[in-house]
């Protein structure tokens, strides 16, 4: 107890001399402010705010205990003049210093600008300087200091007869101050761009031109990009026919030249597919589909678990790269409830040509963990292949480490003293035609292409895409609607099968009275690759939505669908229902229920999976007065067939105390592998016109193999004047 | 070290010697007026009455404490069968800076309705002025709002005269949770509505043209893009005023987005055909990203970390990396696309030239569908049960629209030029900004019609919901 007493006053002593020295450093800027508006015209506009937060941060997990205090000050001091109505002066002077336990980080940055406006055109030119890590205030920064200059003149012309010309240019320093720069680069940018519209034409130009200096490795890149583009929107026949397209060039060219080092750049190769299967001979095998781990979503889970002990070894994860192509890095993607010892794991990386036979290119490679992007970044030999896959061989004994996400990398290396060239030629088209028939028919056609050239590898890719509608809807009678649809979609594209999807739409919506609608949805699809049949789907969906009484809505929403697949030759049927019922107790209490299923079953020549889960949630919402609410959620989402649940309880108040002072709340749990507890609190308070203070406080709480705490309190006390 | 201090001693002497030099006058009118501060007046009456009361405003009048009466034509009508359960916006003017004391009205006819028959009313004051007092501080460039409660059944008296009985009440902030911030560039405001009662209940000043608005996730902060004052301020929606102010812009922000950890803001720069990244750590502006021409709505995938750039004079998307700050690719669509929403893990965009919605999947970066034949659709928003709404230009509609099927469900007439759109999914209501009308259409989603409107400042432009 002693001991907490003596901590807490000492963090209390550190925090009242911090805020001194704001307070002192913000008396200086009072001064200074006073005494320029006290002479100032009264035309001018000076603005001036300052910030100091204190943040405290404590860990306990694992027996272990972390704190963590960050102090901020923030200053800012802004002033507009008019020279003339015409003719505006800008300056701006940002300060910035954080103390977080032993390190130390500031950035000042000063800012001019001067602003020309009027009917003719709009131009500016301006200059700022970026300070970072330099000593400040007393305070010495941990890190080496670093320096930014920028400058930039722009003209922006405003006549509308003519066309409309924008011309910028930039030049950008960027430089640190040690003895052998690490960072010391310059950029020159320019561009132009001419827009004019004439009739129902529109025409644009634009060139850029960009020189980046490297002096750190002596090397400059210099590009050129030429873009150009006509669009026309036109309407026929009184609105009846309506047409619109676009054309697009770019043009770029890219010269790099190197001096005493090599220069490599990374690039991410396009997945065309994910690739799974829990394997322990993984030098054989083919490897399933899993779309999932290659759709750019690098926050949900994929359901691969990579961790917990032996069960979570030999994961092997891959991809799909369509055509053998050079790679050197791998990255994983994963989430996790609770922290985890990167270290312990062990990757070997395989490639394969045809997804069968796999060869070891490392067991144990190189790898680096950044717990800021949750990523493993896995770097081995430069290997030309399709196919690849990493293999978890060993891995951290906590469970729930769940992949999210994998991209494979391969790097351009630029030799010492060479001049290379590289231009890309990219022509874009868009054209959409519309024809309204009648009032109950409509035609629709649209093609997109896009063609792309590289030089001097001569790579081209071509794709086109070409999207035909007939729509014709039908009001049977007053109280029946119904709709009809035809719609093919034609994608081709260079190394990939043609794919060709034809569906067929019948859609109807029926409102018997004001209080009750439903909608009946049947539509049949087939998708061909190459113009084979790959897959068929068809899907029924059913959605009613009935206002039951004054007070009482109920949506329903139940849908049924079939695949074939021909190339695996499965069937998957899934069923799902989704309901919400609303309902308003009192003046001041409403409620909803929510409940929704789904049912899988997928069946092959070899195989049968069925899927069963739920998600059942309740949610009270109570607002006896303008200034206090409370919302309370209970949620259940259960595996039918594994018989396991997870629940969730949220809890928030909102609770307006006074004018000046509100307070916010917000409890949860979350019970599952682990059980989570949230809660947060939150107090802002209007000292006067100028200064505000906000308080909050967040403390979570995850009980899984490991209990772990974590509380935080912030608090910022603002000035503005 | 001591260059850099050389450089910022200069250059805060050059800002005080900037100051001395206001010694010099330009007489320029307009420009005193804008120095000055916008007010706006709201009126409002109890929901049921009697009788119902009209009358007709020929000017106000404002007492500074130096004793001076400021008049401003005005020329409405004020009725309240048309105030019942609605605010009413009075006017929108523009004062000098200074204390304000009285409020005078010139009445220049009243009228009463009973049981469908009108009657005149004799104005009680023969000079149709009635004044009342109150307390108002102008600041330079600020905004300011009161509210007048109108008691209309007690503004007749003796049944044949007219003196009308207001309460004035001056701003007031409320839960956090409840409010709705738009933006009104022509009048450099954040207009702040309560959404329990779906009526203004301040206004914030902020730069010059206010115009792309966002919120924290957590709801501790608003952000707004002030075209053109180039920066953008940083709204405490607790207290309703601005604590701080980011500057050191380069370009004129439009649109903003938000990264899903509040780290980073991302503003859309039409001049310049890129976007700004902004460390919201230190409220310092980092870097910038060029993409296609002409850069207008912006929005950020947090499931996959990208940002997607609608490029409305080049007719395409790009796609940056929120990691990297890279450029990833760029996919054409439709002519000056308008607005974009992620919906069901696929993107949505409008181009009311085309009257199309282009559908893109983010897997593969590719248009996978086009739906035709909307009447100009201009914004787009995910909603209850699978739908999505769409404003439609064309007609003044709001279109409940089922995305699968791309059908449209139902209609709703809203105000002129209906734009962006705000859901509040707990009170399920639908929140339409009317570019043209300058008001808010409320609908509400449970009985699909418009529950009211709410009238707010000139130009507006984007709107945020705090949940």
């Amino acid at each position: 107890m002693e001991k907490f007493v003596q901590k807490v006053s000492f963090k209390l002593l550190q925090l009242g001399y911090k805020s001194i020295q704001f307070l002192f450093y913000l008396n200086i800027f009072i001064v200074f402010f006073i005494i320029s508006r006290g002479i100032s015209y009264a035309k001018d506009s000076i603005k001036s705010s300052a910030q100091l937060s204190y943040n405290l941060t404590e860990t306990k997990a694992g027996g272990k205990k972390e704190s963590s205090q960050q102090v901020i000050q923030r200053y800012n001091l802004g002033l507009i003049k008019s020279i003339t109505p015409k003719l505006t002066f800008f300056s701006d002077l940002s300060v910035f210093v954080k103390e977080e336990n032993d390190e130390k980080s500031t950035f000042v940055s000063p800012n001019l600008r001067l602003n020309v406006n009027n009917e003719y055109f709009d131009g500016s030119t301006g200059y700022r300087l970026t300070e970072k890590e330099i000593e400040i205030f007393g305070i010495k920064p941990n890190k080496d200091r670093y320096t930014n200059e920028f400058w930039n003149m722009k003209l922006t012309t405003k006549i509308k007869k003519y066309p409309k010309l924008k011309l910028n240019y930039s030049e950008a320093k960027s430089y640190d101050h040690l003895d052998e720069h690490q960072t010391n680069n310059k950029r020159k940018e320019f561009s132009l761009d001419l827009d004019y519209g004439w009739s129902f034409l529109n025409f644009n130009y634009g060139y850029r031109k960009d020189i980046v200096n490297n002096y750190v490795t002596e090397s400059k890149q210099m590009t050129d990009t030429n873009k150009g583009g006509i669009a026309f929107h036109k309407t026929f026949k009184n609105k009846q026919i309506t047409t619109s397209g676009s054309y697009v060039f770019t043009h770029t060219k890219i010269k790099t030249t190197t001096q005493g080092e090599d220069v490599s750049v990374e690039e991410m190769q396009r997945s065309y597919g994910g690739l799974y299967e829990k394997d322990t001979t993984p030098d054989t095998g083919s490897l399933n589909t899993y779309s999932s781990l290659v759709d750019g979503n690098k926050v949900t889970s994929t359901g691969i678990d990579i961790g917990g002990g032996s069960a979570g070894t030999y994961q092997n994860i891959g991809l799909d790269l369509n055509s053998p192509i050079e790679i050197e890095q791998i990255r994983v993607y994963v989430s996790s409830s609770s922290s985890f010892d990167a270290g312990s794991f062990n990757w070997s990386v395989y490639y394969s040509n045809d997804n069968l036979n796999w060869t070891l290119i490392i067991n144990t490679a190189d790898f680096t963990y950044d717990p800021d992007k949750n990523m493993f970044e896995i770097s081995f030999t430069k290997t030309k292949a399709r196919y690849f896959k990493v293999v978890d061989i060993n891995n951290d004994i906590i469970p729930g480490i769940y992949v999210t996400e994998i991209e494979a990398y391969s790097k351009t290396v630029y030799p010492a003293f060479s001049t290379t060239i590289e231009e890309t030629l990219s022509q874009k088209i868009q054209f959409s035609l519309g024809y309204k028939l009648t009032d109950w028919c409509r035609l629709h056609y649209s093609f997109l292409q896009n063609q792309k050239q590289t030089k001097p590898d001569g790579k081209r890719n071509s794709s086109q895409s070409h999207f035909f509608t007939a729509r014709v809807k039908k009001d049977i009678n007053k109280h029946l609607l119904s709709w009809a649809e035809y719609r093919r979609s034609w994608k081709i594209e260079t190394d990939i099968p043609d794919i060709v999807t034809d569906t067929y739409l019948v859609h109807f919506r029926f409102i018997p009275i004001k209080q009750l609608a439903s909608d009946l949805s049947l539509k049949y699809s087939e998708l061909k690759e190459d113009y084979k049949l790959n897959s068929r789907t068809t899907t029924v969906l059913l959605k009613t939505q009935a206002n039951i009484r004054e007070g009482i809505d109920l949506n329903v929403s139940g849908k049924v669908t079939h695949l074939d697949k021909m190339e695996n030759e499965s069937v998957t049927d899934t069923q799902f229902i989704d309901s919400t019922l609303w309902v308003k107790l009192t003046r001041t209490l409403t409620s909803e229920f929510t409940y929704n299923r789904q049912w899988t079953i997928t069946r092959s020549s070899t195989s049968k999976t069925k899927g069963d889960t739920s998600s059942t949630m309740i949610t009270l919402y109570w607002r006896p007065s303008g200034e206090f609410n409370l919302r309370a959620t209970y949620g259940i989402n259960r595996d039918e067939l594994k018989g396991t649940q997870t629940t969730q309880q949220k809890y928030s108040l909102n609770w307006f105390i006074s004018k000046k002072v509100q307070t916010n709340m917000n409890y949860s749990i979350d019970k599952g592998d682990s059980l989570r507890y949230k809660y947060s609190f939150n107090l802002s308070w209007n000292l006067s016109r100028t200064f505000s203070l906000s308080c909050s406080y967040d403390w979570t709480r995850i009980e899984a193999e490991e209990v772990a705490e974590i509380q935080s309190l912030n608090t910022v006390l603002s000035a503005r004047f | 070290m001591w260059l850099v201090r050389k450089k910022i001693i200069l250059f805060m002497w050059t800002i005080c010697v900037l100051n001395c030099t206001g010694c010099l006058e330009f007489p320029v009118q307009n420009f005193q007026a804008n120095r000055g501060g916008v007010v706006f007046m709201y009126i409002s009456c109890q929901p049921k009455l009697n009788l119902d009361v009209s009358f007709e405003i020929s000017a106000l009048s404002f007492m500074n404490s130096r004793g001076e009466w400021i008049k401003i034509s005005l020329n409405k009508v004020v009725d309240s069968k048309q105030l019942r359960n609605k605010q009413f916006k009075l006017a929108e003017i523009s004062l000098p800076p200074g204390r304000y004391h009285k409020l005078k009205l010139e009445v220049k006819r009243a009228k009463k309705t009973r049981k469908n028959k009108t009657y005149s009313l004799a104005l009680a004051n023969p000079s149709g002025e009635y004044e009342l007092s109150f307390d108002l501080d102008i600041l330079p460039q600020s905004s300011n709002v009161f509210f007048l409660d109108w008691y209309p059944e007690a503004s007749v008296v003796h049944k044949y005269l007219f003196k009308p009985k207001f309460n004035i009440c001056n701003s007031s902030n409320g839960l956090k949770n409840l409010l709705l911030y738009v933006t009104c560039s022509a009048s450099n405001s954040v207009l702040v509505i309560n959404r329990q009662e779906d009526k203004v209940v301040d206004v914030i000043g902020v730069g010059n043209a206010p115009k792309g608005i966002v919120a924290n996730p957590d709801g501790r902060k608003v952000y707004v893009a002030n075209f053109d004052s180039k920066d953008i301020s940083v709204l405490d929606p607790t207290l309703n005023k601005v604590i701080t102010t980011i500057s050191n812009f380069d370009y004129s922000p439009l649109d903003l987005a938000l990264s899903k950890d509040g780290r980073w803001l991302y503003a859309t720069n039409p001049e310049a055909n890129c976007i700004s990244v902004i460390d919201l750590g230190a409220n310092v502006f980092c870097q910038s990203i060029h993409v296609g021409n002409d850069p207008g709505a912006i929005a950020y995938d947090p499931l996959r970390q990208k940002l997607y750039v609608l490029n409305r004079g080049d007719n395409s998307i790009s796609v940056v990396d929120a990691s990297s700050f890279q450029l990833e690719t760029t996919i054409m669509v439709g002519l000056k696309p308008m607005d974009l929403n992620i919906f069901e893990d696929k993107l949505y965009i409008t181009s009311p030239d085309t009257n199309n919605i282009f559908v893109v999947d983010l897997t593969s970066y590719t248009v996978e569908k086009i739906i035709y034949g909307l009447a100009q659709p201009t914004g787009i928003i995910g909603g209850l049960f699978g739908n999505m709404y769409l404003s439609l230009e064309a007609t003044n509609e709001v279109a409940f629209w089922d995305p699968g099927m791309g059908i449209t469900l139902r209609n709703i007439s809203v105000g002129s030029s209906p734009e962006k759109l705000a859901l509040d999914s707990s009170r399920r209501k639908l929140y339409v900004l009317n570019r043209n009308s300058e008001d808010i259409s409320v609908i509400d989603l449970n009985q699909e019609t418009v529950k009211t409107s709410i009238q707010i400042g000139k130009d507006p432009y984007d709107l945020v919901i705090l949940n």
